[in-house]
């Protein structure tokens, strides 16, 4: 929470987040909402905004969408995110998610106000709803009346059924404008990089690669390996000629090293991330020379050798055209 | 752990393991090193009886002559490492003599390792050690000294012969986010100090300290790393406050590369003959390097 530390003023004085990291990308600031979802014992949702206590300290801080904005201004960040009201696609209770639908909307209208730097950073807005149809359809058509530079996808990828998960998806992909990014927040694994990139999504964000690197999982293209596992001991294959890493050291030594070294940790974030963006790069390709559709085929053979492709996965896809045998 | 006429004992990240010659060498000879220290009867502490520390030095000695023995015979056309031996003896200084001098006469070897400093012994018994044992050695073959971290130590040690040294420093500093800052050349880093650190000694730099929280300039101004030509001491203190191992990535990189720096200009030196004329400079400037501060 750059909000806390340093303290998005401090980030500001040093001339942004660009300058104190030294990075020339791009970078996105999320609202410091998520925190809701992942540590609701210490979040109070009320309309004013979310009430948070730091898990640093103890110390209470009220995180409303002008707070949000007046951070991630400071920050300086290329996309921010609107603070949402975010109730987890696994719950039960309807009540929860009709108030987190209406709630997220009149909070974006709060942030669009309170936003000072709409020239030079994005504000996205975050479609809700859960995994219902009529409340997502609301989310949508309200959303979008707002005119925003870019749509984010939220609420999903919680674990909720994948059936109902690609439909939202889905759903929201038709509705939301041809012309603007659109950001699936919390995804994924490469098969569902592949499947929501098929319905529509231009964006993703997700964990998975640096922490299964920590655990001391690698993702190729012949699959996942699992370094730690005792058949990779004195294995001198290298790992994975695609990626710098992957070129530079044997799976037996970083059998060794997997999860107990801080360098094993570090060079099997290095290949995942590595990994992940080639493969992002050739999707990316076979949308502009048009042979995307083979590009899914060819993953799908690669990833299921035997054939048997998920239910769900053989659906969505039908739905964008590819027909998987 | 304890030791035998035959084996020393290690603690592993297995459990207990002992070691004798002869798995020794075999271990080495897999692992090809470039260099290996020889297998000795190390007890890490100053004050050992007269008997215990004879018989380190006795087994030592024997170890060494068996091990080269070994591995003269098993030499093959991959060639084995090359081997330094340890000189034990504690702080008594006629045992120092006798290993030395008895490890000197071993064909094979190619360095030493002045073994067991800075385990409780005075700075005076130190010097002694190192000058007494240096005087046993072959003048052409290099000498290391364990454990001598600190760089007018480094210097001193330097004067009485050695040529190698073995050193946590870095990381030392490193763990505690640390960075270390004293100069290494003349008129050539010239540190942009921090008014509020006035008084104090700058041959290292806290980045915990708050008052690095807006300084955006790097750690160490003219220090050519990747940390310093690319990262501000802001940057780093932040890392450190957010628990990111990033910091000592970044504090490690730069405290390794100064310490290297160090030596190349202590190479210099020795080389352009004016050692002795760098060592007074440094010893000069180290730790006073505040009080001409505190005069601008």
């Amino acid at each position: 929470h750059l909000g806390n530390r340093p303290g998005g003023d401090i980030v500001e004085k040093l001339g942004g987040i660009h300058k104190l990291m030294n990075w020339g990308g791009n970078l996105l600031t999320d609202s410091g909402g998520f925190q809701m979802v992942s540590l609701l014992k210490l979040a109070q949702i009320t309309e004013k905004g979310v009430l948070f206590q730091s898990p640093v300290n103890g110390s209470s801080m009220l995180l409303t969408p002008e707070k949000s904005m007046e951070i991630q201004n400071q920050i300086g960040a290329d996309i921010m995110m609107a603070l949402d009201d975010v109730c987890p696609s696994t719950s039960d209770d309807e009540a929860r998610f009709i108030e987190a639908a209406h709630r997220t909307l009149r909070w974006i209208d709060r942030c669009v106000e309170a936003h000072k730097n709409p020239q030079r950073q994005n504000l996205y807005g975050i479609v809700q709803g859960g995994l219902d149809a009529k409340l997502r359809d609301f989310s949508l058509k309200e959303m979008i009346k707002r005119d925003l530079p870019g749509y984010a996808i939220g609420g999903l990828a919680g674990g909720e059924d994948k059936e109902l998960f690609w439909r939202v998806v889905k759903m929201c992909c038709d509705y939301l404008p041809k012309d603007k990014p659109r950001y699936l927040m919390g995804v994924g694994y490469t098969l569902d990089l592949v499947v929501c990139s098929a319905l529509g999504c231009d964006q993703f964000d997700c964990v998975y690669p640096a922490r299964t690197a920590r655990f001391g999982t690698a993702i190729t293209r012949q699959g996942l390996i699992k370094l730690r596992k005792q058949k990779y001991k004195g294995d001198k294959t290298l790992l994975d000629p695609t990626t710098s890493v992957g070129r530079k050291y044997t799976r037996g030594y970083l059998h060794e090293i997997a999860s107990k070294e801080a360098t094993g940790c570090q060079l099997l974030t290095m290949h995942n991330i590595e990994f992940l963006q080639n493969f992002m790069k050739e999707l990316r390709g076979s949308i502009r020379q048009g042979n995307f559709p083979e590009f899914v085929k060819e993953f799908m053979r690669k990833e299921y050798p035997s054939g048997e492709y998920p239910n769900w996965a053989v659906d969505a896809l039908l739905t964008a055209g590819i027909r998987l045998k | 752990g304890p030791a035998n006429d035959n084996c020393i004992t290690l603690e592993t990240s297995v459990g207990r393991k002992q070691l004798s010659c002869d798995s020794f060498l075999q271990s080495i000879l897999e692992i090809s090193p470039d260099v290996s220290v020889l297998m000795s009867d190390h007890v890490h502490q100053a004050k050992l009886s007269k008997s215990r520390t004879r018989k380190s030095v006795t087994r030592t000695v024997e170890w060494a002559r068996k091990i080269l023995k070994d591995a003269k015979e098993k030499e093959d056309t991959k060639g084995t490492p090359m081997f330094f031996a340890a000189v034990e003896g504690g702080t008594i200084l006629a045992q120092r003599k006798y290993c030395a001098t008895a490890l000197s006469k071993i064909e094979g070897l190619s360095g030493f390792v002045i073994a067991g400093l800075s385990t409780g012994e005075t700075l005076y018994q130190r010097k002694e050690i190192i000058t007494e044992v240096v005087a046993c050695l072959p003048e052409d073959k290099p000498v290391v000294a364990s454990t001598i971290t600190n760089p007018l130590e480094i210097l001193e040690a330097v004067s009485m012969g050695i040529d190698l040294f073995e050193s946590g420093y870095p990381w030392r500093l490193t763990d505690q986010g640390l960075a270390s800052c004293f100069e290494v050349r003349k008129g050539f880093d010239k540190q942009q100090f921090h008014p509020q650190l006035r008084g104090r000694s700058l041959s290292k730099m806290n980045l915990w300290d708050p008052c690095y929280k807006l300084d955006d300039k790097p750690v160490l101004h003219g220090c050519k790393c990747y940390t310093c030509t690319t990262h501000s001491r802001a940057y780093i203190h932040h890392l450190l406050n957010t628990h990111e191992m990033l910091a000592q990535v970044l504090l490690q990189l730069h405290n390794v590369f100064h310490f290297q720096s160090f030596f190349k200009n202590i190479r210099m030196s020795i080389k352009s003959n004016d050692f002795n004329d760098y060592r007074k400079w440094f010893e000069e400037r180290y730790e006073r390097v505040h009080l001409e501060n505190a005069n601008e």
